[in-house]
């Protein structure tokens, strides 16, 4: 948590606020990669974590004006864990699968120079759990759930309007404490300036 | 921009995360209580009651309460909320105590072992009869360090006869998982466990699944204060009971329980007396109705002595009692005005503890037939002015073990 106070810290530094381009743009950035979950889950001992990594996505639209400071909205797609029942179900018990993925909305600061960014996120994630069930009703439910992420990214420029890069992010769940890192291919996209 | 900056830095300060854990010490393979025998009934009865620390007073005060409770001693102390869970036998002609000790105000706990030696009331007692001296010897220690330092307490007097019923009951089936005892609030386990606290009933929440089986959770939806299953989300009334009992666990890996098996346990394997059934949504009325009747049928059959009353907390949840047929109502608990208790006629009016002691109407409950209970008391400077100076006949608390000491210490 320290970190991205420390961050928000040098964000508001001055120079942060450095003249660095007399146009102002809206880009647009999607991404696509592979998360790897770097916390424990906390389940109980008859259940199966079975996946720890997977396919991810994650869009971006950030007002760059004419300083090194951006300002944002970040969203995606974030598949974060499988779990299988173990064993044989009791009388009582149902049995099946289920998968959690969350929907992060993030608010989003960035600092960039040179190609290289640097971003901070705060906001909520959308969790939504879906799964099989043996006994007729399958798992549907959502919940919402304060989180940030941090963010590093090398953005190289292909044309005045479009720019390939690699990110690589990391997205903290505050109540769970569930922990993802997620490296991704990006493409950026000047959709205004002015 | 500053200002939006500092207070996003503030809210994630403050959301920072100050989990606890609390430490349950345990003998494991050393403890002597392996090779000791059953003590009888009698050596309980006799040797309950208020002993004076004459070694240990600094961190127990200077009186504790040595209590049986279901056949396992607890002792109650007067510092800090202090408590001990024993067990206990009979070792080489002595009486022994093992268990540990902790503080329900704080995290301070440590292993203790006691001895009532032969010469010192142990051959009496043994013998069941009542000795003119006991004197409780052992030490105590911190966490899970061998225990060295030094506890004396002597017999000082029983415990005295209450001229009415008194209720302790622990809240949410014994204490919450904030109070960081071994087992998860609202589980079968707390239930049973919450004697050993002191409580000589409880109050347990219930909430239906999809599939409209009652089951004992507190909270709207599921989260990790109550829960051990990251992956569920959302409100625990839209999961079957099926899909609860498969997925998730109570924080310290219990089942969580259906209100059958709660009432079972509470009934057939507890000395419990009062079984306060805390209602979270208006549709919980009918549905556990008849499984309130059939446990009042079941304890009448017993003999045993225990109500499971329906707690009636707000209008929605006293206008669906009400709506029950009259013959269909279990006995209630209301929580709204002595205008509203009546009108339910339920048994106990329960109002909450800031409104005071509330005399005038607890002395109309009283005169009425009806009983008077406060929720949810934990200071131990307000246990102490309600007991002293009002009338009610039982509160509800996290801190069991407090209400506990002090019930048994008046005077």
């Amino acid at each position: 948590m320290r970190r991205i106070i420390y961050f928000l810290i040098l964000l508001t530094s001055p120079a942060a606020f450095c003249q660095m381009d007399s146009l102002i743009r809206v880009q647009l950035t999607v991404g696509g990669g592979w998360g790897f979950r770097t916390s424990e889950l906390n389940i109980p001992d008859n259940q199966l974590d079975i996946s720890t990594r997977s396919p991810c996505a994650s869009l971006r639209a950030m007002w760059k004006p004419e300083h090194m400071l951006s300002i944002g909205i970040e969203s995606g797609y974030l598949p974060i864990t499988q779990v299988e029942a173990k064993g044989t179900p009791q009388v009582d018990e149902d049995d099946g699968t289920a998968n959690l993925s969350a929907i992060p909305i993030l608010a989003t600061l960035a600092m960039d120079q040179s190609g290289f960014e640097f971003a901070a996120g705060i906001g909520v994630y959308s969790l939504r759990v879906a799964g099989t069930s043996s006994k007729g009703k399958g798992i549907k439910n959502s919940a919402l759930e304060l989180g940030y992420s941090f963010s590093a990214s090398y953005t190289l420029e292909l044309s005045s309007i479009l720019g390939l890069g690699f990110n690589v992010k990391y997205y903290v769940f505050t109540d769970r404490e569930i922990a993802m890192i997620v490296p991704q291919i990006t493409l950026a996209w000047t959709m205004l300036s002015y | 921009m500053y200002r939006v900056l500092a207070l996003i830095s503030l809210v994630l300060l403050i959301s920072c995360n100050t989990d606890e854990e609390l430490l349950i010490p345990s003998f494991g393979k050393d403890s002597d209580l392996k090779k000791a025998k059953q003590l009888d009934a009698s050596v309980m009865a006799n040797s309950e009651g208020i002993y004076a620390v004459e070694q240990g007073n600094i961190t127990f005060g200077d009186s504790i309460v040595l209590k049986w409770n279901n056949g396992k001693p607890s002792i109650f102390c007067g510092l800090h909320g202090g408590f001990m869970i024993l067990g206990a036998g009979e070792l080489d002609k002595e009486i022994i105590f093992e268990g540990y000790w902790r503080f329900a105000y704080g995290l301070e706990t440590g292993l203790v072992k006691f001895t009532i030696a032969e010469n010192e009331g142990a051959k009496e007692l043994l013998a069941g009869n009542m000795p003119d001296e006991i004197v409780v010897r052992g030490t105590f220690g911190r966490d899970n360090s061998t225990p060295l330092a030094l506890v004396v307490f002597k017999f000082a007097r029983k415990i005295r006869p209450a001229l009415r019923t008194f209720h302790i009951l622990g809240h949410r089936g014994g204490a919450r998982n904030s109070d960081l005892h071994p087992y998860s609030e609202n589980s079968i386990e707390m239930i049973q466990f919450a004697e050993h606290l002191g409580a000589t009933g409880v109050e347990i929440d219930i909430r239906l699944t999809l599939d409209g089986v009652p089951m004992l959770y507190h909270d709207e939806k599921m989260n990790t204060r109550l829960i051990k299953a990251d992956f569920l989300v959302g409100p625990f009334s839209d999961y079957t009971s099926g899909q609860l009992r498969k997925f998730a666990a109570l924080i310290n890996g219990e089942k969580i329980p259906t209100l059958t098996e709660a009432l079972e346990v509470a009934l057939y394997e507890t000395k419990l007396t009062f079984i306060w059934l805390d209602i979270k949504t208006p549709d919980v009325v009918a549905k556990i109705a008849p499984i309130v009747k059939d446990f009042e049928q079941r304890a009448a059959q017993q003999s045993r002595n225990i109500e499971f009353i329906m707690g009636l907390p707000d209008e929605d949840i006293y206008n669906a009692y009400l709506a029950l047929p009259e013959a269909d109502r279990p006995k209630s608990l209301c929580e709204l005005s002595v205008d509203q208790t009546r009108a339910s006629n339920a048994i106990v009016w329960a109002p909450r503890w800031t409104l005071g002691t509330v005399l005038d109407d607890v002395r109309k409950m009283h005169d009425e037939g009806r009983r008077a209970f406060t929720w949810t008391l934990d200071g131990g400077a307000f246990i102490a002015e309600f007991l002293r100076d009002g009338e009610f006949d039982g509160f509800l608390t996290n801190y069991p073990s407090m209400v506990a000491y002090m019930y048994y210490m008046r005077k």
